[in-house]
């Protein structure tokens, strides 16, 4: 089978060295909590595995308390073509004035995640990139 | 205003950034390596405010030109219209291309994330590549 391919990395390695397609997010799952502890952004973010498929519920800083953001769907990505355990993630969230992409990766143990916000309200208010730290 | 965290609120002094210039991101951006088998160069332009982003693949023996996208910009925050981020999506139908990209000290870092869809058996799959203009 002639694969298809937009870069070199599309390519596996080696003839049928495919990750077979199936990643696994076990490395990105768990409780992750900001290393600034005076974040004005995400404060805590919660990733779980339900049958093979990654959930995240991420949680803003509130004036006093945290904010629930909700729980939706994230989907992992592997190091490469070849790979099957989970080093980055990307999630979607639609809080109707505002949708956020979370786009993540792991370095190392520390879990690095940018989001891109999109406001949709005509408030003047900026559309904006963030990025913070978290551990476990 | 509604909000989600802090620091998607304005401050009692601040006005707000909207709408974004994307004009700092502008240029031909080069893959700070020269032999990736990522993305090789990147071509930002903005018209009217408008980002577009025309990536090339590296592929031997000449890049694969992806064509053009929408860009969308972002800044550092919400009172910022100066953009510093974009992203950009490609589908190529058997597969689909997200950048997720920022500007940090004259180098532009780019995520994409890349995900398969024609049952190739290949692993969706991340890659972290840096650009010099």
């Amino acid at each position: 089978m002639r694969l298809e391919f937009t870069r070199q990395n599309d390519l596996p390695e080696a003839d049928g060295a495919a990750g077979r397609g199936t990643i696994n997010p076990s490395s990105l799952v768990g409780i992750w909590h900001s290393f600034d502890t005076e974040t004005r952004g995400i404060i805590k973010l919660v990733l779980l595995e339900q049958r093979g498929a990654l959930t995240m519920q991420a949680f803003g800083a509130g004036e006093s308390s945290e904010i629930d953001w909700g729980t939706v769907q994230g989907q992992a990505f592997a190091a490469s073509v070849d790979g099957v355990e989970g080093v980055a993630l990307r999630a979607f969230y639609d809080f109707g004035f505002l949708e956020t992409l979370v786009a993540a990766y792991l370095n190392k143990r520390i879990l690095v995640v940018d989001t891109y916000n999109t406001f949709k309200d005509k408030r003047a208010r900026a559309n904006y990139f963030s990025r913070d730290h978290f551990y476990q | 205003m509604n909000f989600t965290r802090t620091e998607d609120r304005l401050g009692s002094e601040e006005v707000g950034g909207a709408p974004v210039d994307p004009t700092p991101l502008a240029g031909t951006w080069l893959n700070t390596d020269k032999k990736t088998r990522g993305i090789a160069k990147l071509v930002l332009t903005q018209d009217n405010g408008a980002l577009k982003a025309h990536a090339f693949g590296a592929s031997d023996p000449e890049a694969c030109d992806w064509g053009e996208v929408p860009g969308f910009a972002f800044s550092s925050g919400v009172s910022s219209p100066e953009g510093m981020a974009f992203t950009a999506l490609f589908d190529f139908g058997f597969m689909e291309t997200l950048l997720a990209v920022y500007l940090k000290g004259g180098i532009l870092v780019l995520d994409s994330f890349n995900t398969f869809r024609d049952d190739s058996g290949r692993s969706n799959y991340f890659s972290r590549e840096f650009f010099h203009s």
